[in-house]
């Protein structure tokens, strides 16, 4: 009881010890080593490369919807030249739209339509062959229409008609003449197309081969530590698994994001021999007689040797999460295509856990959380990278790909003070399938 | 207290300093125990600091208790890394002849600053076994994993470190009496 009371008391004491310096100067000794605000590099990073290819896809969309449109408009109309009104009010018989729903040509909704819609403004409505509306209405719709008037009070007086099939067959030398008209009135000195980006898709998967760097972060020499930490930790599999996004221009640039999972395995392998000498009592001599009895036993003291060995065995386990970012150039040949590209890896997360020696060479378990963080840091920071990549087709829009790739880290895994400084170079083998995404 | 630790873990300057001010007694108490000397227990009490601002957002805890212990576990695990670190524990130190303390005088009421003196004459192991124990309240189990000793050397060293103490406090009673 008075025991307790003993230490009830020294607890007591210990609750609250001021600690002879003011609250001022323990923060200004503090405050620069604080965290600021939370950067979010990586997130910037990822919504710049997102930014980049969503540029890319808009870019592309745009050129072609662009260039559909472009010169016709900006090219004058003269009478000589406007063979479109001259010819097209009794050709033009496609199965357009009715009057009402596109009265006028400025509601384009589509690529081919817009084209055609630069002629509709010129023409008369059409007779559609696709409703049963009387033509009278959609004579109405368009007062300036110079087509003869229909005295066909229905679609299907229309279509009885045989005149149709030779205007039909007709419509294919009327397109090509308007297309001659269309490319004479283009001008020259109209802005050069820009280029054209394309998606592509990459999910890949492959073995990885991982070399450990340690290195003495401080003055005292190391190398028996890092020894013996080389003996206990056995490298096994490892592997990455991988999504990459790649824009790629006509030009062969390439640009590329994605996110990286790789795993590399270890085994601890820790053995210790324990030697044990005591000395025992034991028979040292035994008489027997002639019958085989014992009839005399003589106990003496020896030494005697316990050898004991502990064994501990341990898979060790390091996750990294990358967002690879990375630029480079295509070559396509006639059979397949290669790449070479090269850029940052952005760690994103990274965790081990497994077991260790420590620098008294005693097995420690390790985990790099705040519980346990006096090895490793809980992010593995930047690397670079350079990945050579091989295409070949299967399809118009899947190709084979193997992409061997080498990762150079530029940050330790491990807290600066601690012994040893660990980094991973690896060298990995991806495969897998590169899909051409078209888009909407 | 829970305001507090959202703002620092949105690491707001002005709570991390409100944060200092509160913990810095609570948290010097156990640096101190920990620490060789006065000074050690103040660059301690700093890197303690710096630790928890800057893990804090891995802390669950919401409500002050939780925290504290969160935090008295930080400026526990570094203490003993930097014990580690600079090699000062050591088990060479042999353990004192003692007697068996008797009688009420030893359990006179006790200063910290005095206990701090009594702390620093048995040796390092024992002393470090003794702060686990007895005032964070650790576990045979837990001192073994963390000073990476044998559970049952925790139990050894722990019951010399208690008949040590009570040596020290029977001789300092004594010569408060002759003296």
């Amino acid at each position: 009881m008075k025991q307790q009371d003993f230490e009830n008391q020294i607890r007591q004491a210990f609750e609250h010890y001021p600690p002879g310096m003011s609250d001022d100067e323990i923060w200004d000794n503090i405050e620069p080593h604080l965290k600021k605000k939370k950067r979010r590099r990586w997130i910037i990073w990822f919504f710049f490369g997102l930014g980049v290819l969503i540029s890319g896809i808009a870019l592309n969309q745009y050129q072609t919807s662009n260039r559909m449109i472009e010169a016709p408009v900006s090219a004058p109309v003269t009478p000589a030249n406007d063979i479109i009104n001259q010819t097209a009010a009794p050709l033009v018989i496609t199965p357009e739209p009715s009057a009402e729903d596109k009265p006028h040509a400025s509601k384009a909704e589509t690529k081919d339509n817009r084209q055609k819609e630069i002629f509709i403004t010129r023409q008369p409505a059409k007779p559609s062959l696709s409703t049963n509306a009387p033509l009278e209405l959609m004579e109405e719709t368009v007062p300036e229409a110079k087509t003869p008037k229909f005295t066909a009070r229905s679609v299907e007086a229309l279509s009885a008609l045989p005149v149709l099939e030779f205007n039909v067959a007709a419509i294919d030398d009327q397109e090509e003449e308007k297309e001659r008209v269309l490319k004479k009135r283009k001008k020259p000195t109209t802005k050069p197309l820009r280029t054209q980006w394309h998606t592509f898709l990459q999910p890949s998967a492959g073995p990885l081969l991982a070399y450990k760097a340690m290195t003495a972060n401080s003055d005292f020499d190391l190398s028996s530590y890092r020894t013996n930490r080389r003996e206990t930790e056995k490298q096994l599999e490892a592997f990455s698994i991988a999504f990459h996004t790649q824009v790629q221009n006509s030009k062969g640039l390439l640009l590329t994001i994605g996110m990286e999972y790789q795993r590399l395995n270890e085994r601890f392998d820790y053995r210790r021999l324990e030697f044990d000498q005591s000395t025992i009592i034991t028979p040292i001599t035994i008489t027997e007689n002639a019958l085989g009895e014992v009839i005399r036993t003589t106990l003496g003291t020896v030494q005697s040797t316990t050898t004991l060995e502990h064994r501990i065995q341990h898979h060790n386990h390091y996750n990294f999460i990358y967002v690879p970012i990375g630029a480079g150039k295509i070559w396509h040949r006639p059979k397949n295509s290669w790449s070479l590209l090269g850029g940052v890896d952005l760690n994103v997360a990274f965790q081990m856990k497994g077991r260790l020696l420590n620098e008294n060479s005693a097995p420690i378990s390790v985990e790099n959380s705040w519980r346990r963080n006096d090895v490793f840091k809980r992010k593995a920071g930047t690397g670079l990278w350079l990945a050579v990549g091989y295409y070949r087709p299967i399809n118009k829009q899947l190709s084979w790909s193997v992409t061997p790739k080498i990762q150079l880290p530029l940050n330790d895994l491990t807290l600066d003070d601690y012994a040893l400084s660990q980094r991973y170079f690896r060298l990995s083998l991806n495969m897998g399938v590169r899909y051409y995404w078209e888009g909407e | 207290m829970k305001r507090l630790i959202r703002a620092c873990k949105e690491l707001d300057r002005k709570a991390q300093k409100e944060m200092v001010h509160h913990l810095s007694p609570f948290l010097f108490s156990i640096c101190r125990r920990y620490a060789a000397s006065h000074e050690d227990a103040q660059d301690l009490l700093q890197e303690v600091f710096i630790l928890i601002f800057n893990n804090i957002e891995e802390c669950l805890a919401t409500e002050a208790p939780a925290f504290k212990a969160w935090c008295r576990r930080i400026a526990i695990n570094c203490a003993l890394a930097k014990k580690r670190k600079k090699q000062l524990m050591t088990t060479n130190k042999a353990p004192m002849d003692y007697q068996y303390a008797k009688g009420p005088a030893i359990y006179a009421k006790l200063e910290a600053e005095a206990i701090l003196r009594l702390l620093d004459k048995i040796p390092e192991q024992y002393r470090m076994v003794f702060n686990l124990s007895i005032i964070d309240g650790y576990a045979h189990s837990e001192i073994a994993e963390l000073l990476q000793i044998k559970e049952s050397s925790s139990r050894t060293f722990l019951v010399r470190a208690r008949q040590q103490m009570q040596k020290l406090i029977t001789q300092q009673q004594q010569q408060k009496y002759t003296g």
